[in-house]
């Protein structure tokens, strides 16, 4: 199941932070560079120019796009997109998970529904959102809600499921209520799971709204690469790729951060005092 | 099989009663069935006169695990059974407050349980059942996953709390020297289905010093005494299908 990869993927990368020092910083440095140079005389030599720019032309039409504000049009477009696909997919995706996994009735009618639709690539119902949505934003919303949604739906369910239930015997046996149980146990024993759902979907919700401009739009960033792709014009569609990749991780680094102060109780695990 | 076939407990109040038996004999269901956690599959269950319906919110329950929420810090976890009586804030932070500087854990109130030792986190466990005062403790091999000098201490630990804040506690165990140092009494069980061997009062004075209790003669003959009953049952288990 997806949502066991990304948590593995998590773990891995968790272990690649810890690695990090100074020095690998130097050598990560260096690699950066090593890739540059080299792309800098691969392009013009190895491949011709037209279909890969050279890393200093991509600056200077980023520089340029800039300048005249022409790209900022694109990246509004595709910014809201984004972002009310995001809220939308989150709490819906959330509620949806929380209340599937929490029953046990809902749970196993539902089953199949939520694997049949699960194994589906999502992105390829696009052209189905645009035939009914238009080729405005909403299209481009719905496929983003449909991406973020199966992401939290998974996660949240898949946390509701991991809860350890002493917590909740516990819990009714010293007298909570369901509100106070819900409250107190469910949701921060699904935070974590919440959290990595919130920060594997915001690539996710970015490659949903990029596909959908891809199809059809007439403004967005999708759109502006898809448009310099066609004409031929390889700095312009590296260039809107660099902006999308910028995009992405700025969403991750505040996700990190906002993930490290919800689930605070986590940070400190293997830090053990003797006593 | 059934996991328990007639057992009756009647337990003195205030007293401090050890259920010990072979692994799998039905001890911990026992404590299941007096927390309302289990159903049993056939008669009734009765806790002081009334049928056990629901979960059992007059009892106290220490599991093996200290299940301290991880999310909650010491002093929260500590408050949590107030909270969920709906007792005012002041009062919970009084009575948390107390408590967690009765057992020595002032100081880490704002701690997580995963930045506590295995004792602290015990500690804190016990507390948590102590602060809403219940009737009945009822404690799983709590001791269980401690290393054993830190069970040692915890074991006089116990003893001394239990001293200052009376109550009645049924105690789980596999261990026949920690039974016989906590208890009043010890209730050996049979292997499956689980029945009632013996039941043994163990007269020696209070307060007693769990470091020093072992020296006694007169625990050496206790001990050989419920040995005796507690072998036959572990023994009938080698070759047997576990």
């Amino acid at each position: 199941m997806r949502a066991e990869q990304t948590t593995m993927m998590a773990n891995f990368m968790e272990g690649l932070r810890l690695k990090e020092s100074y020095s690998i910083w130097i050598w990560r440095g260096l690699v950066g560079a090593a890739i540059l140079i080299f792309w800098q005389w691969a392009a013009g030599t190895l491949i011709r120019e037209t279909f890969l720019a050279k890393p200093t032309s991509i600056m200077w039409r980023l520089s340029e796009l800039f300048a005249t504000g022409e790209i900022w049009v694109h990246i509004r477009v595709t910014l809201t997109e984004v972002i009310i696909g995001f809220l939308m997919g989150s709490v819906l995706g959330l509620a949806v998970g929380l209340v599937l996994g929490s029953s046990r009735f809902l749970s196993i009618v539902f089953e199949p529904y939520v694997m049949a639709f699960y194994g589906i690539p999502r992105i390829a119902l696009a052209p189905i959102f645009i035939i009914v949505l238009g080729i405005g934003i909403w299209s481009k919303v719905a496929v983003v809600f449909i991406q973020v949604f199966f992401m939290l739906f998974i996660n949240a369910y898949a946390g509701v499921r991991e809860i350890n239930q002493e917590y909740v015997q516990l819990a009714r046996i010293m007298g909570a209520n369901k509100r106070l149980i819900l409250r107190k146990i469910v949701i921060p024993s699904t935070m974590p799971f919440i959290m990595l759902g919130l920060r594997s979907a915001v690539p996710y919700a970015v490659i949903g709204a990029v596909v959908g401009e891809f199809i059809a739009a007439s403004k967005g960033l999708g759109y502006f690469i898809n448009y310099a792709g066609s004409t031929f014009d390889s700095a312009g569609a590296f260039a809107g790729i660099f902006i999308l990749l910028a995009f992405i991780m700025v969403a991750n680094g505040l996700m990190q951060r906002l993930e490290r102060a919800v689930i605070r109780w986590r940070r400190s695990e293997g830090m053990v005092v003797q006593g | 099989m059934n996991a328990l076939e007639n057992v009756s407990l009647e337990i003195r109040g205030d007293s401090f009663v050890s259920l010990i038996g072979p692994s799998g004999c039905g001890k911990s269901t026992v404590l299941k069935l007096l927390a309302g956690l289990s159903r049993p599959s056939t008669g009734v269950i009765e806790f002081w006169g009334n049928l056990i319906q629901g979960v059992n919110k007059q009892i106290g329950y220490v599991t093996q695990d200290h299940n301290l929420f991880p999310w909650l810090t010491l002093q929260e976890n500590v408050e949590f059974p107030l909270l969920a009586r709906g007792v005012e804030r002041e009062e919970r932070q009084r009575r948390a407050g107390e408590l967690i500087h009765m057992v020595g854990l002032f100081g880490f109130e704002n701690a997580y349980p995963n930045e506590l030792s295995g004792g602290m986190q015990k500690r804190g466990s016990i507390i948590r059942t102590l602060i809403y005062d219940p009737d009945v403790i009822l404690m799983d091999e709590p001791f269980g996953p401690l290393d054993a000098q830190t069970r040692l201490v915890m074991q006089q630990e116990l003893l001394d709390l239990w001293a200052r804040k009376r109550k009645t506690i049924l105690f789980v165990t596999h261990d026949l020297t920690e039974a016989i140092t906590l208890s009043d009494q010890v209730i050996v069980m049979t292997r499956r289905p689980g029945q009632i061997k013996g039941i043994f009062d163990i007269p020696l004075t209070r307060p007693r010093d769990v470091f020093t209790i072992q020296e006694s003669s007169d625990f050496h003959e206790l001990y050989r005494r419920i040995w005796h009953a507690f072998r036959d049952e572990i023994r009938s288990q080698v070759g047997g299908t576990l």
